[in-house]
């Protein structure tokens, strides 16, 4: 059975979508209880986390490694619950943050700007002109932060499966399109995309442990050795990269570590100067 | 080869002789009746001559793919389950391969343990 991954446009009835979708498919839908567990990994109040993924970047607001450890605590929630069986999810960049998995059907769920800014005025008792601007700055974040976080143009329809126009559908039709889609053979969970998650689970699982002293460190994983890309440099360098180490050899699963400094421009050229 | 009663018909198909050699010991010692081959043109004649239950092969194999192995199998048995091997998975391959009627798809280097567990859900399957 394939797995659901809904990104839904602010406006769009994304959860409403996604919980049909799940009891049609005989899933588990999952959303806001995951960005509590990431909240609490993350040692920080949900409200933070919230801010974190959906508050635009400035100069006295939300640190970019704040995001970046929200964000790892995410995937390390999301990718743990999905190996737990059938799942629809709808978190903040969702499509982003797991990648690479044959067995995960994404999901866009869109409408024209004036639509949603309707769906939002009612849905929130605003007047229009409200709506259409909390509409827009909405959209404003997510390809700001999209781009911020995950090098991406959110708006690129070629980041997902299927893209469905809510303003044509009901929440009932557009929730059987998804589960008729998700039911297609090329979905079906392989060994191979199993064995994908399953590394994908783990790399998130270090990335988590690791965000707290290096919110940069790469982490990919392939059968339980865990490989570490970090650009820790500077004096106290050596004795960084032992941490990252024990670190991730503490967690579950790992088998081995192997960890690559990259030495990035800056440190090459300020290094003569220390 | 003489068609021992009962057994369950797998055949292996991998242009790399030690792939071919370790999977024809595996799934024959778990009690499967084994025919392999190295070159995918002798495998393509004898999928002419006779159902298996299971396939087991390579994408990569010169001239013939996996695909087409499976095309073939669709064609002349389709109640046989294809398994698909590869050392170059990625996830459009394991799309289209599941698209065109794979059992399951799985990558390379893998285990004893994990391709017979596969073998024993295609053959579970009927």
């Amino acid at each position: 059975m394939a797995m659901i991954c809904l990104s839904s446009l602010a406006g769009c009835p994304g959860e409403e979508v996604a919980r049909e979708a799940a009891r049609l498919t005989g899933s588990e839908y999952v959303g806001p209880e995951l960005l509590t567990a990431a909240a609490t990994g993350a040692g920080l109040p949900v409200e933070k986390l919230h801010q974190a993924l959906t508050t635009a970047p400035s100069f006295f607001g939300i640190t970019l490694a704040t995001r970046r450890r929200c964000l790892a605590h995410l995937q390390a929630v999301l990718t743990g619950r999905l190996l737990q069986g059938p799942t629809v999810f709808l978190v903040p960049y969702g499509h982003h943050l797991v990648r690479g998995i044959s067995h995960l059907l994404k999901v866009r769920l869109y409408a024209p700007g004036e639509v949603r800014a309707q769906s939002w005025a009612q849905a929130r008792s605003c007047s229009a002109a409200e709506a259409v601007r909390r509409v827009r700055e909405q959209d404003r974040v997510r390809l700001l932060l999209a781009r911020l976080l995950f090098s991406a143009d959110d708006d690129d329809n070629d980041l997902f499966d299927l893209v469905v126009n809510s303003s044509h559908l009901d929440v009932e039709a557009a929730a059987q399109v998804v589960a008729e889609t998700a039911t297609q053979p090329r979905y079906r969970e392989t060994s191979y995309s199993r064995q994908c998650l399953e590394d994908l689970a783990l790399a998130n699982r270090v990335k988590a442990a690791l965000v707290g002293e290096d919110d940069e460190v790469e982490v990919t994983s392939s059968g339980g050795l865990v490989r570490l890309r970090t650009r820790v440099t500077g004096r106290r360098s050596r004795r960084r990269r032992q941490r990252l180490q024990q670190l991730a050899e503490q967690v579950d699963g790992v088998m081995g570590v192997e960890l690559e400094q990259v030495d990035d421009l800056i440190s090459r050229i300020t290094r003569p100067l220390r | 080869m003489t068609e021992q009663e009962g057994k369950i018909k797998v055949m292996v198909l991998d242009d790399e002789h030690i792939a071919v050699k370790t999977l024809q010991r595996v799934l024959g010692k778990a009690g499967y009746q084994v025919e392999a081959f190295e070159d995918p043109h002798q495998a393509l004649a004898r999928l002419e001559e006779t159902c298996f239950d299971i396939v087991v092969t390579d994408v990569v194999m010169g001239d013939i793919d996996g695909i087409q192995v499976l095309n073939k199998v669709r064609q002349v048995c389709p109640q046989t389950r294809v398994i698909i091997i590869t050392a170059f998975a990625m996830m459009e391959m394991a799309r289209k391969a599941m698209e065109k009627g794979a059992f399951d798809f799985v990558a390379k280097p893998f285990d004893a343990q994990a391709i017979r567990e596969v073998v024993d859900r295609a053959a579970r399957q009927d």
